[in-house]
């Protein structure tokens, strides 16, 4: 009985230490903790205010000195001639000495908050509302200043209150800042998805147009029925989430160093001798034996049967001639006019639901016994995506394709595949290999249902160096691909997500074992860009200008100097609101709280920012480094 | 920017979890010919140099010299002496009124002469007040105030986000100066804080290490070897063997306590609180309590060294006094880096294993991947 209670009681303080450290939990500790702060410092320096009220000291000091001055005067007045001696120019001088002493005690009691007209009025500042503010400063570290301790043991309570409270905040911040910016990458994605995709046709149409022209756009309306997601899809939205920045930045992948596998061939060279070349295309060492091949095709196939609805391997060859052939197989295979398509349907595995509704299709288009497998992972639900296209689908496949390879590359980032016993699907699929081929290129892309952003790269493992430095290779190509110095920016990194689920693939789901990348990296690839976040943090200081300029009565450019101090927590506490009106008012509380949820917010949405912005910034200070050679790898 | 300086040093340490696993393999770079290629990789180097350890410590004294110059000139030698003009009228009319009171009323008639002086007194302080708390007359002029030294501590406070608050832009030119030397300082202030903490905290583990751990541990070692006097079986080997695996993993793991941490700091602290209330006449706790408020970046900006509310004498020696002021706030910000860069790995080990204690986190899958890698780099390598 006793240890049922207990176990009971454990449970209990494992769910409130869970939703202690939940968001919503989280936020309100951190209320409390300032309420109580609040509290505590209204009680301690409410006490002491009259002791401190200075200035009233001073000014009698003052008076009585003045009061000296003048009898001394007059006491030389009363013994000569006084018109003469009681001149005014001595008077004034002492007096005036005397006056600027007073103004100078006055300076240093105001500015250091000792001042206000009667300690009746300075205890309002202590006010419970006050207080709160003057919390919510310590533990953001901004400081005003605009009221500060007085007492010892107001000034040790607000270090130990800042010891625990500070980092409690850091936590806090954190946390709201990276929900923020998940909402945050949703929003954007929501939002610009449409504008994003207009231009990226753009982008698409206009280096390809020269070599591609292909009048397949007849075959569009043979598109397989669509894919009807079941409701618990909800990572399609996840992945509609990502692409078109991402794209739209990779369609121009020709000057993509891997741009050159494709390169090599010679029908492709044509739309891309233009473009500037990488400066190191020799490390190219994506390549494959054989057998590894086919292995990993049969890894791909373990692969799709688990989880993605759609499959698509395309086998190519370096040597073909015709690039529209060519290219337009990655994109629809069942629907290009290469008569050397081979169709076989997927066996559907009867345990993934989805693979029911999915049409699945295994397609190798195989002409002349290529070097390249590209294994397209498609989920080819939405039809939006072929009504939104308005080119022939040929032009926007090519590069697709161009971008594919790319991005497999680029996408190496991910650890290598590990040495993996072929799967029970491997015996139907070994034929899809290209025999006699020295090497492949094995590429395996799972697109998600809008456009090709994430990327799917199957790495083989070839046991040892050639592993590692195909690894490093690829890695520090990504890198610089990333960091956009000289690159394109291949923005598809990471690779192994499982397109239902929107999270990393478990090695053991899909009866491989590799490492799955963190979703924390995963979510890499539908970056905001960096100007998108400066503009957004910037409305929100123009916002707050305008904001505390009617609140306040400040100019615009004092408001948004107060707000720039304010949330990066400089706080110098020149411009405080409510300051003019004494913190004791009514309206100076109203403008404490407003003033005080601004900043709540504010720093959330820094951090949220720094969330955004930052993995962009240390890749591209990466990248930077990488350039200068201060960092090696 | 504590937000961006604990996500970055968070980041560190995965990064490190991950280069320590992974491959790191260096590639040596390529020799280039050309002379442009000479200059570029010139150029290069320098940039490289500005952002090592000694490049980024100069680069923020720099920082800090050409900062304290601009506010200068902007504030001091073209700021607005609005509030201090109004003063002295202020006080000129001040005393002619008390002037006038004398000569019309003789100091004989004592209660009327002292009614009228206190109200003119308290006239004036009501006319001073709102002068100093919304214009932010300090008592001097902005040419004095702004002085070398004060405009150092003034940049200084700028870009370490402390912001005191006792001498602030008053000018329109002074705060948008003000926000972009906030803007570009504040991340070199990152870089410094990052650089200059790693390597402290390389050479505080070094130290640590070789000065009281190492000693320790082998002396325990040592006596848990002389305290078996059985002879070795195989269970006793085995518990050898445990031992060395332990004593392995603590070696691996090679973490400082946060109480040397914390000690670390508070005695800075204290160091800083002593030096402060000898030069200023505060009490201990209150140079404590600045020196404290001022490395938390809080500062609020009432007790600040060097007197620039109101001081004007002994400039020589407020000016070094905030100079040294200077230099004590920028080693302190590397010391917490460095205690920031030592705390957080046990930090985030020692909450972890707390959730998982609790049950709160569910770790199995991420250390079951973590073994697979291992695994794989034992077999890869």
């Amino acid at each position: 009985m006793g240890k049922c209670s207990w176990s009971g009681f454990e449970r209990g303080v494992k769910l409130v230490i869970t939703f202690v450290f939940s968001h919503v939990g989280l936020c309100a500790f951190v209320a409390g903790y300032s309420v109580a702060g609040a509290f505590l410092f209204k009680e301690l320096e409410q006490k002491h205010i009259e002791v401190h009220y200075e200035p009233l000291r001073h000014r009698s000091a003052c008076f009585h000195d003045l009061y000296n001055i003048t009898e001394r005067a007059g006491e030389e007045l009363s013994s000569r001639d006084w018109r003469e001696i009681f001149n005014s120019t001595r008077w004034q001088e002492e007096v005036m000495e005397r006056l600027t002493d007073f103004e100078d005690r006055l300076v240093t009691a105001v500015s250091n908050q000792l001042y206000d007209q009667d300690p009746d009025k300075q205890r309002e500042r202590w006010s419970i509302i006050g207080s709160l503010f003057y919390c919510v400063t310590v533990i953001t570290t901004i400081g005003y200043g605009h009221v500060s301790p007085k007492t010892w043991e107001g000034k040790m309570v607000t270090i130990v209150y800042a010891i625990m409270g500070i980092p409690l905040m850091l936590l806090c911040l954190t946390n709201i800042g990276n929900s923020m910016a998940v909402s945050f990458r949703f929003m954007y994605r929501r939002v610009c998805c449409v504008c994003c995709r207009n231009t990226e046709e753009e982008d698409d149409q206009q280096p390809s147009s020269t070599t591609l022209q292909t009048p397949s756009g007849s075959t569009e309306p043979a598109a397989p029925p669509p894919y009807t997601p079941p409701p618990s899809y909800k990572p399609s939205r996840r992945n509609m989430l990502i692409s078109p920045p991402i794209s739209a930045t990779i369609h121009r992948g020709s000057d993509n160093p891997f741009a050159l596998l494709t390169g090599a061939e010679p029908s492709n060279s044509s739309s891309k001798t233009s473009t500037p070349r990488h400066p190191r295309p020799s490390q190219t060492h994506l390549i494959l034996p054989d057998a590894e091949a086919n292995r990993i095709v049969a890894e791909c196939a373990a692969y799709t049967k688990t989880t993605v609805p759609g499959l698509v391997i395309t086998s190519l060859e370096p040597s073909h001639n015709e690039c529209h052939d060519y290219d337009t197989v990655p994109m629809n295979n069942h629907l290009s006019p290469s008569s050397t398509t081979h169709q076989t349907p997927e066996p559907s595995a009867p345990s993934s639901p989805l693979s029911r509704d999915a049409p699945t299709e295994w397609t190798v288009a195989k002409e002349n016994g290529g070097p390249h497998i590209v294994i397209e992972v498609q989920t080819d639900h939405p039809p939006s995506n072929n009504s939104t296209r308005p080119g022939s689908p040929a032009l926007t496949s090519s590069t697709h394709h161009a971008s594919s390879t790319s991005l497999a590359a680029s996408s190496s980032l991910s650890r290598p595949w590990p040495r993996q016993e072929s799967s029970s699907s491997t015996g139907g699929l070994m034929p899809y290999g290209s025999e006699g081929d020295d090497s492949q290129f094995v590429h395996v892309r799972e697109r998600p249902p809008t456009s090709p952003g994430k990327t799917l790269v199957v790495y083989n493992t070839l046991s040892g160096d050639a592993l590692l430095e195909q690894s490093r290779v690829a890695r520090r190509m990504a890198l610089m691909n990333k960091g956009g110095f000289g690159q394109i920016r291949a923005e598809a990194t990471t690779v192994f997500t499982d397109p239902i689920t929107g999270q990393a693939v478990n090695g053991d789901m899909l009866g491989l074992s590799y490492r799955p990348i963190p979703p924390d990296t995963s979510g890499a690839d539908n970056r905001v860009p960096i100007p998108i976040v400066m503009a957004f943090v910037a409305s929100y200081i123009g916002v707050g200008a305008l904001l505390f300029g009617w609140l306040e009565g400040w100019s615009l450019l004092d408001a948004g100097y107060f707000c720039f101090i304010t949330l990066s927590t400089i706080g110098f506490g020149d411009f405080v609101p409510g300051k003019s009106l004494g913190y004791e008012t009514q309206e100076a509380q109203i403008k404490l709280v407003t003033g005080s949820l601004y900043l709540m917010f504010g720093l959330a949405v820094l951090a949220m920012s720094f969330n955004l912005v930052q993995e962009e910034v240390v890749l591209k200070c990466k990248a930077f480094a990488l350039w200068i050679g201060l960092m090696k790898e | 920017m504590q937000t961006a300086y604990a996500r970055m040093v968070y980041d560190r340490h995965q990064h490190r979890i991950q280069r320590r696993e992974g491959s790191a393999v260096g590639e040596g770079r390529r020799t280039t010919l050309n002379l442009k290629h000479l200059l570029q990789d010139l150029c290069r180097r320098l940039i490289a140099f500005l952002f090592t350890q000694v490049g980024v410590c100069g680069l923020v004294v720099a920082y800090n010299i050409v900062g304290a110059f601009a506010f200068r000139a902007i504030e001091g030698d073209f700021g607005d002496a609005g509030p201090e003009e109004t003063a002295l009228q202020l006080r000129e009319d001040m005393v002619r009124r008390l002037w006038n009171v004398t000569l019309r009323l003789n100091i004989l008639e004592e209660a009327q002469w002292r009614d009228a002086v206190v109200d003119a007194l308290q006239e004036y302080q009501g006319h001073m007040v709102p002068l100093i708390k919304t214009r932010g007359y300090r008592g001097i002029h902005p040419r004095q105030a702004w002085s070398f030294s004060a405009s150092l501590m003034y940049s200084l406070s700028v870009y370490t986000t402390i912001g005191y608050g006792n001498m602030t832009p008053r000018t329109d030119w002074g705060k948008l100066a003000t926000i972009l030397y906030a803007i570009v300082g504040m991340p070199l202030m990152l870089l410094y804080m990052s650089n200059v903490g790693e390597i402290l905290a390389q050479v505080f583990k070094f130290v640590y290490f070789r000065a009281c751990r190492c000693d320790i541990g082998s002396l325990g070692y040592y006596r848990s070897g002389s305290g078996t006097i059985r002879p070795v079986t195989a269970a006793n080997n085995r518990h050898n063997k445990q031992e060395q695996q332990q004593k392995g993993e603590k070696q691996a793991r090679r973490t400082i306590p946060i109480t040397y941490c914390l000690l670390v700091i508070a005695i800075y602290v204290l160091c800083g609180g002593i030096i402060f209330s000898q030069w200023e006449e505060w009490v201990l706790l209150d140079a404590c309590y600045f020196a404290y408020i001022s490395l938390s970046t809080i500062g609020f900006g009432d007790l600040v060294p060097g007197r620039t509310v109101a001081g004007r004498d002994d400039n020589e020696e407020v000016e070094t006094q905030q100079i040294i002021c200077t230099v004590y706030l920028l080693v302190g910000s590397a010391l917490v880096a460095m205690c920031f860069n030592l705390m957080q790995e046990e930090t985030i080990e020692n909450l972890k294993a707390f959730w998982r204690k609790l049950g709160c986190l569910r770790k199995e899958k991420r250390s079951k991947t973590r073994e697979d890698i291992e695994r794989l780099s034992s077999i890869g390598g």
